[in-house]
């Protein structure tokens, strides 16, 4: 059982960000600094970009769209959520 | 009170501004901009990577929003709400005062009116907008002088101002006409030399008002180029969308003290708009005159 489980997750209020060619590009207004997602990383974005989601189905939305084992996609999801937490684009909720 | 016209924009100004376009002072225009000689107040200053004639320029935000510039030994500049700049001069020279006011001062109340600011210089070629931007020196206004001399009509030099539609599509402004060059650029494109006026003494830059109507409408942006210089990367490639909030941050014509919260997510649309609708290059400046016109000849078949 991961600790992440519990845990939803929704972006942050210190960000804007915009999908250009299948990725997107954000912008943390706090820190003025810039970040670009491809891919899984993209896929993720947009998903809570409608609204607030859990480990777990992110891990799902991405299992869905990708050939990957449950073990491999929850380490890159967690990897990927740990990234954006550490530079505030994304909050987690208990 | 003399009014101009610039940027679409038309300016009342208690100081001469010989570069803009002048406007009938009995005419029935409501100036969008008022010029006004002032003592000013400074909030806290700070260093800015600005610099002309190799003068530093400080800037500094007041509680109020209006930006501040000083340039020692020119003059300082107060912007506020977009509608007025408060000049206190410290030179004599009304030339030198013009050439200061219309470039990073006058912007940055185009800034506040909520204008897209690039350090470009831009042309029409055809019905669209090309936008030549980079580090001093690598050949903005060199590169417009080429596309002009192919019968392109000049937009803007140094200072470009953009504003965009209800659909976000990105617009050029044209400025006022007249380009900044070099002695060598003069030499170089065989320009007409009867067309040019020294830009101030102890200085081989020229100015030069391009034989032709100013445009006195918008102009779509199509092309954006990133001039350098550097050998080891290639003649011409594309810029990804993604890098372009980046690239044109990077490229911010005013302090960059400015561009933090509201302004800064503002700033990041407005280039994701321009990336949207033009496309953007990195273009390494042609190794000489014939280079340079051989490319713009290449560029400019639908002038």
């Amino acid at each position: 059982m991961n600790e992440l489980s519990n845990k939803k997750f929704s972006l942050s209020t210190a960000q804007v960000s915009s999908n250009m060619a299948d990725e997107v590009v954000i912008l943390n207004h706090d820190k003025g600094m810039y970040y670009g997602l491809s891919e899984v990383g993209a896929l993720v974005w947009s998903a809570l970009e409608s609204g607030p989601k859990s480990f777990d189905e992110l891990c799902e939305l991405v299992m869905n769209e990708y050939e990957v084992d449950r073990v491999n996609c929850e380490e890159d999801i967690a990897a990927l959520l740990d990234e954006l937490l550490r530079e505030k684009l994304v909050v987690d909720e208990a | 009170m003399p009014l101009y016209r610039a940027f679409e924009l038309t300016i009342a100004s208690d100081i001469l501004l010989p570069e803009l376009i002048s406007l009938p002072e009995n005419g029935n225009s409501i100036p969008d901009i008022h010029i006004v000689r002032s003592a000013i107040t400074f909030p806290s200053m700070e260093q800015t990577a600005i610099h002309r004639r190799g003068v530093m320029a400080r800037s500094g935000t007041g509680s109020d929003g209006s930006i501040c510039l000083q340039w020692e030994g020119i003059a300082s500049f107060r912007a506020v709400g977009g509608h007025t700049l408060y000049v206190d001069s410290y030179t004599e020279d009304f030339a030198l005062l013009s050439l200061f006011t219309v470039s990073e001062a006058l912007g940055c109340v185009l800034f506040q009116r909520g204008l897209l600011l690039l350090h470009a210089s831009s042309v029409q070629v055809g019905q669209e907008a090309f936008c030549f931007m980079g580090e001093p020196g690598a050949g903005k206004s060199t590169t417009a002088s080429a596309f002009v001399k192919q019968g392109a009509q000049l937009l803007s030099d140094d200072l470009t101002a953009i504003a965009f539609d209800k659909k976000n599509q990105p617009f050029v402004l044209p400025a006022y006409p007249q380009l900044k060059i070099w002695g060598n650029t003069v030499q170089g494109l065989g320009l007409d030399s009867a067309r040019l006026v020294p830009v101030s003494e102890g200085i081989n830059k020229f100015a030069m008002v391009p034989d032709m109507d100013f445009p006195s409408k918008p102009v779509p942006v199509a092309q954006i180029y990133f001039l350098h210089k550097a050998r080891n990367r290639s003649a011409l490639q594309a810029v990804q969308p993604t890098e372009a909030p980046v690239e044109l941050v990077r490229h911010f014509p005013l302090a960059t003290h400015l561009l933090t919260g509201k302004a800064l997510q503002r700033h990041f649309m407005q280039s994701i708009w321009c990336a949207s609708a033009a496309s953007i290059w990195r273009l390494r400046r042609p190794k000489d005159f014939a280079s340079l016109e051989e490319w713009v000849l290449s560029n400019a078949t639908k002038v």
